[in-house]
């Protein structure tokens, strides 16, 4: 349970712009710079809202981007996925 | 029922093809978690969103098995996206139990009303979580299964139905399901090309209505025994009624559909058309019937010998007509019937000579032995029937002839006997061609035209001429239209030139015309000597009475002029004779005397208008019928009477004296005849002028007669007056027309010329 509280404080003050305060060092750029099987697998996993599947991808990450892995990382462990989807440019449009 | 699917077999192998994805949309994280790994250690695959948005778009991009979704969220409440996913066809049926913090009967409602399955309530209770989710997969799971169950079900009769309809549909036999009272419910293809209704047609009538009523009995007592279930099938050849009235044979198998209760449901009949057949089989039979019926009815011993082994078959019963019995005959030679062995060798002969020749047919007359010894006359016929050249069969025909020989001989002195009544008749009898051709004729219409004999007037080649060719066109017209004609009456010229009036009568026979012909210019001139007497006393008769007229005349005046003059002359004296003589008894005699005489010139004048009206000389005719009618029926007999003339003056002395003398006494004789026979009250007289005739209409208002009747001679009512008058007035020129009818009163018209023309009228 305790787990749980500190999650839950963590979450309570995200916001994007924090995200970074606070270490993780994600852009849209380091994003849009993975190889585009990439960004499409992880598109489709985000989408199917299938955290086993985006682990996966981000240990794909892990070697050509260990930054981009360990902030990904971080937002799964937040369950942040709309957010990685927003990185992804995926809610530009709304 | 042992091929409907197991429930529980079927459940079970589609259970690992459901998914067990749950999606969680929640804003708070900690929630996420929670449920995430809640969910995960029962082995479902959690979906966790935090945003609604994210939830909808993943759930149309692949629709979990049930959705936990959290009511209070920033975006877009939980009810929103519950409304959303239940618009789209995908999420449409996922079940969604809502997540609620509060304890808000409200809120359970507004969540059941757009679609929510269940509700979880904040804090949550990890046993009542895991409890509510398995309790709807399992819903899911099996409403999802029955669905499939049905669809597949569906497929599967759907499948089934398809295939019975395309066989039901393409048979090639006729198929009707029939209910149990004889309705068709339902019908293929072919078994409306039998019948030729149309299927809406067919479907609104019954078995019996197209059954053939003498098929139909049959037909109902095996639907009984069927629905009785003393028989499952019935297989018969009836005849059907097709739409346009011909009679279509089939081959109709019957059997019977039970539904689960065991009662009958409908009859499924398959029906073959087997006319054709029928037809050849009937024709067959009426090929043979005919034949036998064609060989009873030939009066003749009827064989034939097959060739070349001249075994001999013989028609059934056929040397019956010779008196042989079947057993008689059978595997004889026909050599025994011949009268005469010579006949069968004469015959034989003459067969070889024909068979050698190629002829067909040979015929001849024999003399054949009946089973009772007598001889008979009999004709032989033989046909030869070849195959590929060679003889193969004789078919010998034997009729026995002996009664048309006696007819024959018959006809031979029948002929004769008419033809000498013919030949000596006094009555010329003729044959001609439709054009006029002289044919036959004998003796005495040969004397008619003056020939010595018929071979002669034949040999003329027609016979006289007609003096009216329109009599001929005349007789010719009537002949074609009846056929005959009778009493027609001609003048024609005779070969010498002599003028006959010849009276016939004759029949169409086809292209001849048969004839009889008398000479009746004799009776001609008697007839036309009677129509000269006739006319004779007719001018006779109008003589006869201006001739008395004239003697009336002359008695009135003899009358008028001496005895009336001396009656008065005797008065004078006697009244003279009274002055002088003083005796009073004497003069009381005188006196007497006087009187006496008085009464007598009185009588003597009336007598003198009776014989003859002196005022008609004098005064005119008008004013003698008036004067006439004052003295002698007014006076006398009560009667109104008036005379109106309106003959103009000058026209009235042109009147010939012996046509008013007839018109005179006419008038007189027809109010006479009113006076004793129409019980009139008042009778007029008119004069009129008609361009050179006068015309005199007597009018009464008696009872009246039937016209009809009073003119034929001999009436009671007109009788010999009227007839007379008429023949008077029609001696002048004239007419006298009666208008009359029972109850009518009667007029009566005399026509007559002004002036008589002398010459005509005494011709």
């Amino acid at each position: 349970m305790a787990r749980q509280l500190g999650v839950k404080y963590i979450y309570q003050d995200w916001e994007a712009d924090e995200a970074q305060k606070k270490g993780i060092n994600l852009t849209v750029e380091m994003l849009s710079g993975l190889p585009p099987d990439v960004i499409q697998d992880l598109r489709e996993a985000t989408l199917m809202l299938d955290r086993e599947a985006i682990f996966t991808v981000i240990e794909r990450i892990e070697p050509m981007s260990p930054d981009t892995a360990k902030g990904l990382r971080i937002l799964m462990d937040n369950f942040q996925t709309g957010l990685i989807r927003d990185l992804l440019g995926e809610n530009d449009e709304k | 029922m042992k091929s409907e699917p197991d429930y529980k077999m079927t459940s079970k192998n589609d259970e690992a093809i459901l998914s067990r994805d749950i999606l969680i949309v929640d804003d708070e994280v900690s929630n996420l978690i929670l449920l995430t790994q809640l969910l995960a250690l029962e082995g479902y695959q959690a979906r966790p969103a935090e945003r609604p948005q994210l939830a909808i778009d993943s759930a149309l991009a692949k629709p979990p098995a049930l959705i936990l979704l959290d009511v209070r969220m920033p975006e877009m409440d939980g009810f929103e996206v519950c409304k959303c996913l239940k618009q789209d066809e995908r999420t449409r049926d996922i079940p969604i139990i809502f997540i609620s913090a509060l304890q808000d009967m409200q809120d359970k409602v507004r969540g059941f009303e757009v679609g929510g399955v269940d509700f979880i309530t904040k804090p949550f209770q990890e046993r009542e979580v895991l409890a509510r989710v398995r309790t709807h997969m399992d819903l899911r799971n099996m409403q999802m299964n029955l669905e499939r169950m049905v669809a597949k079900r569906t497929a599967e009769v759907i499948e089934s139905e398809q295939r019975f309809r395309t066989t039901f549909e393409q048979a090639a036999v006729g198929i009707a399901h029939v209910s149990p009272e004889g309705r068709f419910l339902r019908v293929n293809r072919k078994f409306c090309d039998i019948v030729g209704y149309s299927e809406d047609e067919i479907l609104a009538l019954t078995f019996q209505d197209i059954t053939h009523p003498d098929d139909l009995e049959a037909d109902l007592d095996f639907v009984r025994q069927v629905l009785n279930g003393e028989i499952e099938t019935y297989s018969i050849e009836k005849r059907y009624y097709h739409k346009d009235g011909s009679i279509v044979w089939i081959n109709l198998t019957v059997s019977l559909l039970f539904d689960r209760e065991g009662n009958p449901k409908y009859f499924v009949s398959v029906i073959r058309d087997i006319s054709d057949r029928k037809q050849a089989e009937e024709a067959l039979q009426q090929s043979r019937d005919f034949l036998e019926h064609l060989i009873s009815a030939v009066p003749d011993a009827i064989f034939s010998v097959k060739m070349p082994e001249r075994t001999i078959n013989w028609a059934n019963d056929s040397f019956n007509v010779l008196g042989y019995e079947s057993e008689e005959y059978i595997g004889q030679s026909t050599r025994k019937y011949y009268a005469n062995p010579e006949y069968y060798d004469a015959i034989g002969r003459l067969q070889q000579d024909a068979i050698r020749k190629g002829d067909n047919i040979v015929r001849t007359e024999i003399m054949v032995l009946c089973k009772d010894g007598r001889v008979i006359p009999a004709e032989f016929t033989a046909t030869y029937y070849r195959e590929e050249g060679e003889l193969s069969q004789i078919t010998a025909f034997v009729r026995d002839i002996s009664e048309r020989k006696l007819a024959e001989e018959k006809l031979v002195k029948s002929e004769e006997k008419y033809r000498s009544l013919v030949e000596n008749s006094m009555v010329g009898v003729f044959t001609t061609t439709i054009d006029g051709r002289l044919t036959f004729a004998n003796d005495a219409l040969a004397r008619m035209f003056d020939f010595a004999s018929p071979e002669q007037i034949i040999a003329q080649g027609a016979l006289g001429r007609w003096s009216d060719i329109r009599g001929r066109e005349r007789m010719l017209a009537e002949l074609q239209k009846h056929g005959s004609v009778t009493n027609f009456e001609a003048e024609t010229i005779t070969y010498a030139g002599r003028r006959i009036h010849v009276l016939f009568s004759a029949k169409l026979l086809g292209d001849n015309i048969f004839g009889m012909m008398m000479d009746i210019t004799e009776r001609k001139k008697a007839e036309q000597k009677i129509i000269d007497y006739q006319q004779r006393l007719k001018a006779l008769a109008s003589k006869l009475t201006i001739a008395e007229e004239k003697e009336r005349r002359a008695i009135a005046a003899n009358l008028h002029d001496h005895v009336m003059q001396a009656l008065a002359l005797i008065r004078i004296q006697l009244a003279s004779a009274c002055k002088s003589t003083n005796d009073s008894k004497l003069a009381d005699k005188l006196y007497d005397i006087s009187n006496f005489l008085l009464e007598t010139l009185e009588e003597v004048q009336m007598l003198m208008f009776e014989l003859s009206s002196p005022a008609m000389h004098e005064i005119g005719l008008s004013s003698a019928i008036s004067e006439w009618l004052d003295e002698q029926i007014k006076k006398r007999y009560g009667l109104r009477t008036e005379v109106i003339n309106n003959i103009p003056i000058k026209l009235r002395k042109t009147l010939d004296p012996d046509v008013r003398t007839i018109l005179f006494r006419n008038v007189r004789e027809l109010i006479v005849n009113v006076v004793k026979h129409a019980r009139a009250n008042e009778v007029s007289v008119r004069l009129e002028d008609r361009s050179q005739s006068i015309r005199i209409i007597v009018e009464d208002d008696g009872i009246g007669f039937d016209t009809r009747a009073a003119t034929r001679a001999g009436s009671q009512i007109g009788g010999f007056g009227l007839f007379s008058i008429e023949e008077l007035m029609v001696d002048l020129g004239g007419s006298l027309r009666m208008v009359s009818a029972p109850g009518k009163g009667c007029t009566a018209i005399l026509s007559a010329p002004f002036h008589v023309d002398k010459g005509r009228e005494r011709s």
